[in-house]
């Protein structure tokens, strides 16, 4: 029996009928059309779907729609302002902070929640954030860069 | 339309959803529905049970998101843990953080990795999704916890200790569910201690050991809890071990000795450790433990 619900995405309302074991993963993909958000294992190990909840950062693929409601939902799309990228994504740019890029929404989600809770991470903090984030590309080691450059970027207001 | 995610097996269409706001609407619903019926909280644990099939019973889903059950008071008798509290906040919160005669319960809250599991994923689920492979029930059994439930007739306590009876399997009837749970206060002079082993700090473990022990006035061990998770179908209350440590001065001799009675185990043999391997790691794991939780208790 499917419910109307209303879930605010990257500050905007949508309303939306779930079905009663919806994931939060397939309504920002296929209800929204926010395919920012990256499935890949499905089951909370890879780290893809990471979003933010409130500005911590969950994974969409095992959260059940439902719960989100009433909380504020940051996707990868709802960072940039416009053409202007977050620090952390200008960061990641400028580093070269990924490679084939599957993973990268995930990881500057997660690297998102950190900074803003964390603005000067250590490296083993850096370690501890991204420990749900798998990369097969790069090894790393210009993500944990990136982000620790982005953490000495004057943030822009709002990120 | 939402496309049939391959996440869900085959099986799990709940048909409905429900998030009650009241104990009597939550006990009513389970009556109502029997085993068709599950409770979510942080909903982490039922899409990885129904990926493997796990959970193609389920018709209901009770969630107890709207319930108030997160909370971390400290009271007469000790602390008090509503439910729902999730990890990140059992993490943060001062009554536990800054208590250390329960650092077993905040280092292996820091083991369950990663962040994202964590801001999500209850104390109560921890308890009753009633897995072996998980971090805080050997923790929780280490300092005594006692749970607090409740079911048609009322709330009622059930030490941790009869609450876990087998793989999956926990003491609630049907009708019941968790709303609290309690960290009495530990003896005096008391120190404890987490470690875990898997095969990356992010994996499950492959065993993990929470110790408890606590000191009289002439630095013998009056008091003694080992519980090792990973090992078989609930957390294994090390008995043989404790004694070798009860009213006696730990030193590196008793510690060794109480790691060594450990050999009788059997191990459930996981692909990445087999039964021996796991009774070695064990071993080690009890030895250091111990020796933490030593430290902690005479800093």
């Amino acid at each position: 029996m499917k419910e109307s619900v209303m879930l605010r995405v990257n500050g905007k309302a949508y309303n939306i009928d779930l079905d009663p074991y919806a994931l939060l993963s397939d309504v920002l993909r296929e209800d929204i059309g926010l395919i920012g958000t990256k499935r890949g294992c499905d089951f909370g190990g890879c780290g893809a779907c990471t979003v933010l909840l409130d500005g911590q950062a969950v994974y969409s693929c095992m959260m059940p729609a439902h719960h989100a409601q009433g909380h504020e939902i940051t996707t990868i799309e709802g960072l940039s302002k416009g053409d202007e990228l977050t620090s952390v994504q200008q960061s990641f740019v400028k580093n070269m902070g990924f490679q084939c890029g599957y993973c990268t929404p995930g990881i500057i989600m997660s690297a998102t929640a950190l900074i803003k809770q964390n603005p000067n991470p250590s490296e083993n903090d850096i370690r501890e954030a991204l420990a749900g984030n798998l990369c097969r590309c790069t090894g790393y080691t210009s993500i944990f860069k990136a982000i620790k450059e982005a953490a000495t970027m004057t943030p822009r207001a709002g990120h | 339309m939402i496309p049939e995610s391959k996440v869900r097996g085959m099986g799990f269409h709940p048909s409905e959803h429900f998030s009650p706001s009241t104990s009597d609407e939550v006990c009513s619903l389970l009556v109502q529905y029997g085993k068709h019926a599950r409770i979510i909280a942080g909903g982490t644990a039922i899409y990885e049970l129904a990926k493997r099939g796990l959970a193609d019973e389920v018709k209901q889903l009770i969630s107890l998101r709207n319930m108030s059950l997160n909370y971390v008071h400290r009271k007469v008798e000790g602390v008090h843990i509503g439910a729902t509290t999730t990890l990140a906040e059992i993490l943060k919160a001062p009554e536990i953080l800054n208590d250390t005669s329960l650092r077993v319960v905040s280092e292996a809250v820091r083991e369950i990795r990663p962040n994202q599991v964590r801001n999500v994923a209850t104390i109560g689920g921890e308890i009753c999704t009633s897995l072996p492979l998980l971090d805080l029930p050997p923790a929780l059994l280490a300092v005594d916890t006692i749970l607090i439930v409740q079911g048609t007739e009322g709330l009622r306590r059930i030490p941790l200790s009869e609450f876990l009876v087998d793989f999956f399997l926990n003491a609630l009837k049907v009708g019941e569910f968790l709303v609290e749970v309690l960290i009495p206060n530990q003896p005096l002079h008391s120190g404890s201690a987490f470690m875990k082993f898997g095969r990356t700090a992010y994996d499950f473990n492959l065993v993990n050991v929470a110790t408890r022990l606590s000191f009289g006035s002439d630095d013998t061990c009056n008091d003694v809890r080992i519980y090792l998770g990973g090992i078989g179908r609930i957390p294994m209350h090390a008995i043989a071990s404790e004694s070798e440590l009860r009213d006696r001065r730990v030193d590196d001799r008793t510690i060794r000795k109480a790691s060594e009675v450990l050999e009788e185990f059997r191990a459930i043999p996981q692909i990445h450790g087999n039964a021996e391997y796991k009774r070695d790691i064990a071993r080690v794991l009890v030895r250091n433990c111990v020796k933490r939780a030593v430290m902690v208790a005479n800093p």
